[in-house]
């Protein structure tokens, strides 16, 4: 296992084994009334007066009796902003167009038993997907580029269980002129933003998740009910839930993103496929 | 603490909160702990609001030393028991590979030093660079880059009889 990807397996074992763990309710409460006890002990314990003894204790009591009264308090002062789906949806479209400062990393889960991690380097447009897991773990790596104005996508794949590898390119049938300027692949982030621009969806809260404070926002889309969930401040998106509904009821895709930074070894991980020693090129699956 | 600054700190401590109590957990891997050493260095910032330069460097430092205070009061057999008994908080039932996997590392992190797990999750958990990495652990950039180089070699060593090779280049 080379550096790069252990450190990004840690990552997602990490994310993924904390995901459900938050700060216990009122944790700013407990500490304005710990730390006001604090004061209040050390004030006894230098042997203050009388005088200060007793504002000492005043301070105490205010601080434990009146915890629900300065909670109250606390909660207008962090209250999120009001926000529009036409707001979010402009940040959003403002995050992606830095896309190309990060890689964006999505696990993927989906029924019956499958998980899948990918990062998309939104400047190449390349993506390296891990499929599976243990003997039966598959990598690939998928690219894009112009031949004589023509669009071409290679894709290469290695199997870890037959220890073989494959590649292949295929092209598009018409010719279309180069893009320019920095793309995001399929993965969700690029997806959220033609969603939002339907007009459909509609906040219905925040919470955390994925390691951020995020807005959600929800939207029938026929077959599918979407839930989008999106950072607060970066306005990065963070996941998305699409639940089938119909005869697929009770599946749901669930994609966790997150914006990495651009170390050169990941980088280089994502745009150049690594062909394990000894494996075998075998022909591209037809 | 002035309202203005009260507000502030609520804030700091809602945005915080959770990655503390998560630093905490995934160097002790005890929960209730954890929140113990997140509400600690809660308070510890609010005494000290409006006099830190970096409150969050601040508390990352406070709950990664009363961790380590609560994982060196343990005995030796309560730490590899509490090892052990370590589990992820979500494992979806029917992905068994991905989840083997994942206790794989985790359990191989588990392992390390104390030290060198904190270096490994501050540095590329939290991707916190060498200087913040630093600061939160009382080091210099230098034992930082030395104790992250080291303890991702011993991860390696761990790993490399559980999961297949594969090599950066033919």
């Amino acid at each position: 296992m080379n550096e790069p990807q252990l450190i990004e397996d840690l990552r997602v074992a990490l994310d993924d084994a904390t995901a459900r763990l938050d700060a216990p309710p009122h944790a700013a409460e407990r500490a304005r009334a710990r730390g006001r006890r604090r004061r209040a002990t050390r004030g006894l314990l230098a042997g203050v007066p009388a005088v200060a003894l007793a504002a000492g204790l005043v301070v105490a009591v205010a601080a434990h009796g009146g915890a629900t009264a300065t909670g109250a308090t606390g909660a207008t002062a962090s209250k999120p902003p009001v926000e529009t789906v036409a707001y979010v949806t402009e940040h959003v479209d403002a995050a992606l167009a830095n896309a190309d400062k990060y890689i964006i990393r999505t696990t993927q889960r989906y029924l019956p038993g499958s998980a899948d991690t990918q990062w998309s380097d939104p400047r190449t447009g390349s993506i390296y997907m891990v499929q599976g897991a243990g003997s039966s773990r598959q990598l690939s790596w998928e690219s894009t580029f112009y031949s004589a104005n023509v669009l071409h996508w290679r894709e290469t794949d290695v199997n870890d269980a037959r220890h073989t590898w494959s590649t292949y390119v295929m092209h598009a049938s018409g010719t279309s002129a180069p893009s320019t300027g920095p793309s995001v692949p399929g993965g969700s982030p690029a997806q959220v933003q033609q969603w939002l621009k339907t007009g459909t969806f509609r906040i219905v809260g925040h919470g955390y998740v994925n390691g951020h404070h995020a807005t959600e926002l929800r939207a029938d889309l026929g077959p599918i009910d979407m839930e989008i969930w999106v950072d607060s401040k970066t306005f990065q998106v963070v996941r998305t839930i699409k639940s089938f509904t119909g005869g697929l009821k009770g599946n749901s895709i669930i994609e966790n993103d997150s914006w990495l930074p651009r170390p050169a070894a990941l980088v280089n991980l994502i745009n150049h496929p690594q062909i394990p020693a000894g494996f075998t090129r075998v022909p591209a699956p037809k | 603490m002035r309202q203005k600054h009260w507000a502030a700190f609520e804030d700091f401590a809602r945005v915080h909160g959770d990655s503390l109590v998560r630093l905490s957990f995934v160097l002790s891997g005890d929960r209730g702990k954890a929140e113990d050493a997140a509400q600690e260095a809660l308070t510890g910032v609010y005494l000290r609001w409006g006099r830190l330069d970096d409150p969050l460097s601040y508390a990352r430092r406070s709950v990664v030393n009363a961790t380590k205070d609560q994982w060196r009061h343990l005995g030796r057999r309560d730490r590899l028991e509490r090892t052990a008994a370590w589990q992820p908080q979500e494992s979806p039932p029917l992905l068994d590979d991905v989840v083997a996997d994942r206790d794989r590392l985790i359990q191989a992190l588990r392992r390390l030093s104390y030290g060198q797990r904190a270096v490994i999750v501050l540095r590329y958990w939290l991707q916190l660079s060498e200087q913040e990495t630093a600061r939160a652990l009382g080091n210099s950039a230098g034992t930082v880059k030395s104790q992250a180089s080291r303890a991702l070699a011993r991860l390696r060593e761990e790993l490399q009889s559980d999961l297949l090779p594969v090599n950066p280049k033919e």
